[in-house]
């Protein structure tokens, strides 16, 4: 399940198409045209899969786990910049291990929109 | 709903690993060729690869050749696969791993610049953005992609498939698109039984859960023969989160044992009826050693140093993210996981459930090719092999491909293909598609050896099965949709139902144990040298929608 944090979602700068709802391998996020938010309309298909979180340019999202899985409060943030991913994972009580990993060699992706 | 017509020289249905090789290959050997991905998804994060990947598994490391891969992967299969189809894929291994490396992929080095091996025949990668990688690939060779189009059926004229519909998720359009040759690459198939969490957990699966056996169901529906669908995937996997069990034992080093805290797998090994598979052997233990009353089994790391297990942290972030929810805040000496099997899968990459494909990849529909995860006959394949097959399958393809017309298509075709698809949104009352599915679930874990009946199969239970899938399957016309997503929905449960009644049907036919777990019969325990050392093979009829079963030689012969 991923959450997505509203004080930091600049809504794309108002573009049509989000970046989360773009990149959702299952086509779970669409926008309330009312506020030109991104929402998760079908949180329970989520695959935990993090594309939405490590596409978002703001890093507005963050991946948890259902209670009846891990029974207790934890979340994954990462991004992507150039050649890097960067992952924060927080444990109960705000315990925070951060990872930088070099996932693209000889030459970066370009960033699409 | 609006009719959109494209027209292409090679259509790939499905942008995964096995596509996007295909559609690069075919523009590297043919530049001015017009080749067009349909996805379902978006092709930067779809599919098997979404999460990413952190080795290998099919690589010829120093010291190994195609044939010791072939003859473990025959073994690993109790002696059914297909000789040719598993030797042509370990032939091209390397070249296609070098390829993608080229690409951006990185690969663990040894000081003398060689690939550093993860067991026999892997290796590790850091391949969190490997999906994103491949996108690229097809991008900087101009292939063209069409992005959120799900595709329903195949255009089948006189005896040729000569293209494909879809349905357009963002704008509920109909495409209809013509194309020269096909080949489908679009994953086996998951959600077919009750997955082992409900509610929010549903979802939290080994196999993507939006590959849902759409290439499986068109083709079966066009009446190609498909092959070993009793042949289910269950894999073995760190409960709840499905974090890959070969990244704890072969990149951490960690041991199975009981609840006890005692090895089991020795004591299984003299009497196992599966003791020269390490694929069945594992699992079949971990289940065994349950119903003995020692489970839960775990895999335990608790012996685990600092540096590996930042290691092992790394594996998980390049490929199984939700693990590292787990870790996070445990102290060392704490590390056993409880590992599980999971609910039984059918894809060909894993296991050799898929389309019966000739060693050119080519299906017995003509003008149709099959690489990757739906084709069968050889697995162990994983992503390379996947690689591989759409590298074979777009260079038959292309032989195919000539400069003359594409053929024109019959408007009748297209209006009754318009008219199904579009009639759940019509319907204001119905049977919604997450009902239909969870009917379809419930049916095939009571009978059809889902988790809750431990795997088990017996012929009065399988003929039950068969008889509630009829039924559900008489209840399609019922299905509705709110929107573009629930429509797409309802086509993925009528795929589903396809490929689920095939499955009953291979399972029922099957009157041996030979892959236990994936297809254990109570009725027909022992394994059956002397009369099932072949293939179940199976054709569904174009107007009845019966199956009918055949049996192919281990050569493929009649």
């Amino acid at each position: 399940m991923v959450r997505i944090d509203y004080k930091v979602c600049n809504r794309c700068g108002g573009a049509k198409e989000k970046r989360c709802e773009r990149i959702c391998p299952g086509d779970l996020i669409g926008v309330n045209p009312e506020d030109d938010r991104p929402v998760v309309l079908y949180p329970q298909d989520c695959w935990a899969c993090t594309a939405c979180v490590k596409d978002c340019p703001v890093s507005a999202i963050s991946l948890r786990l259902p209670f009846q899985i891990l029974g207790k409060e934890t979340s994954l943030k990462a991004s992507v910049k150039g050649r890097k991913t960067y992952c924060v994972v927080e444990g109960e009580g705000g315990k925070k291990e951060e990872f930088e990993i070099e996932v693209i060699q000889n030459g970066t992706l370009r960033r699409k929109d | 709903m609006e009719i959109v017509r494209k027209d292409t020289d090679l259509l790939i249905i499905g942008g995964g690993a096995a596509g996007c090789y295909a559609a690069v290959e075919a523009k590297t050997q043919s530049p001015s060729l017009r080749c067009l991905i349909v996805e379902k998804a978006h092709i930067d994060r779809s599919g098997c690869l979404a999460m990413g990947l952190n080795a290998i598994n099919a690589y010829i490391n120093p010291g190994e050749s195609p044939e010791s891969y072939l003859n473990y992967v025959k073994q690993d299969f109790m002696g059914v696969v297909r000789e040719d189809l598993v030797l042509s894929i370990a032939r091209g291994l390397n070249d296609t791993v070098k390829k993608v490396e080229e690409w951006g992929l990185p690969i663990e080095k040894r000081p003398d610049g060689s690939y550093k091996p993860r067991g026999r025949r892997g290796v590790r990668v850091l391949g969190e953005r490997l999906k994103p990688i491949l996108a690229e690939a097809v991008r900087k060779h101009r292939v063209e992609v069409l992005n959120r189009v799900a595709v329903t059926n195949l255009i089948k004229q006189e005896d040729r498939i000569v293209g494909a519909f879809g349905l357009g998720i963002r704008d509920g359009n109909l495409y209809v698109i013509r194309a020269k040759a096909l080949i489908v690459c679009t994953g086996g198939a998951s959600g077919l039984h009750k997955p082992p969490n409900p509610g929010s957990g549903r979802h939290l699966m080994w196999y993507c859960p939006w590959n849902v056996g759409t290439g499986y169901a068109i083709g079966l529906r066009a009446g190609a023969e498909m092959t070993s669908f009793e042949n289910r995937f269950i894999a073995l996997r760190v409960k709840d989160v499905q974090a890959p069990t070969g990244t704890l034992a072969l990149g951490a080093g960690a041991k199975q044992i009981n609840a006890r805290g005692e090895p089991y797998l020795e004591k299984y090994h003299k009497d196992s009826p599966v003791r020269e598979s390490s694929t069945y052997f594992r699992l079949l233990s971990a289940v065994l050693e349950n119903q003995a009353g020692r489970g839960p089994c775990y895999l335990d790391l608790s012996h685990i140093d600092a540096q590996t297990l930042r290691q092992f942290k790394v594996d998980l972030l390049n490929m199984s993210p939700a693990m590292l929810l787990m870790l996070a805040g445990r102290e060392i000496g704490d590390y056993r996981f409880e590992i599980a099997g999971s609910e039984p899968y059918v894809v060909g990459g894993h296991g050799e459930a898929g389309y019966w494909v000739d060693v050119e990849r080519r299906t017995t529909l003509k003008g149709l090719y099959a690489a990757g995860d739906v084709a069968g006959g050889a697995p162990k394949k994983y992503v390379s092999g996947c690689w591989v097959e759409g590298q074979i399958a777009t260079r038959s393809a292309l032989q195919e491909i000539t400069p003359g017309s594409l053929p024109s298509i019959d408007e009748d075709l297209i209006k009754k293909e318009q008219s199904r698809t579009e009639m759940p949104l019509k319907r204001r009352d119905g049977l919604s598609p997450q009902e239909a599915e969870e009917w379809l679930q419930k049916i095939m874990d009571e009978y059809a050896g889902g988790l809750s009946t431990r795997y088990e199969l017996n012929e009065e239970k399988l003929l039950m099965g068969r008889t509630l899938l009829k039924d559900l399957k008489s209840n399609v016309p019922y299905l509705k949709a709110e929107n573009y997503h629930e429509l797409v929905a309802c086509m993925e449960v009528v795929d589903r139902i396809d490929v689920a009644r095939t499955v009953v049907e291979h399972l029922l036919y099957r009157k041996e144990t030979r892959w236990p777990c994936s297809q254990s019969r109570l009725d027909y325990p022992q394994r059956d040298d002397a009369h099932w050392l072949k293939f179940v093979n199976s054709v569904m009829d174009v107007d009845t929608a019966e199956i009918k079963i055949l049996e192919k030689g281990l050569h493929g012969q009649d």
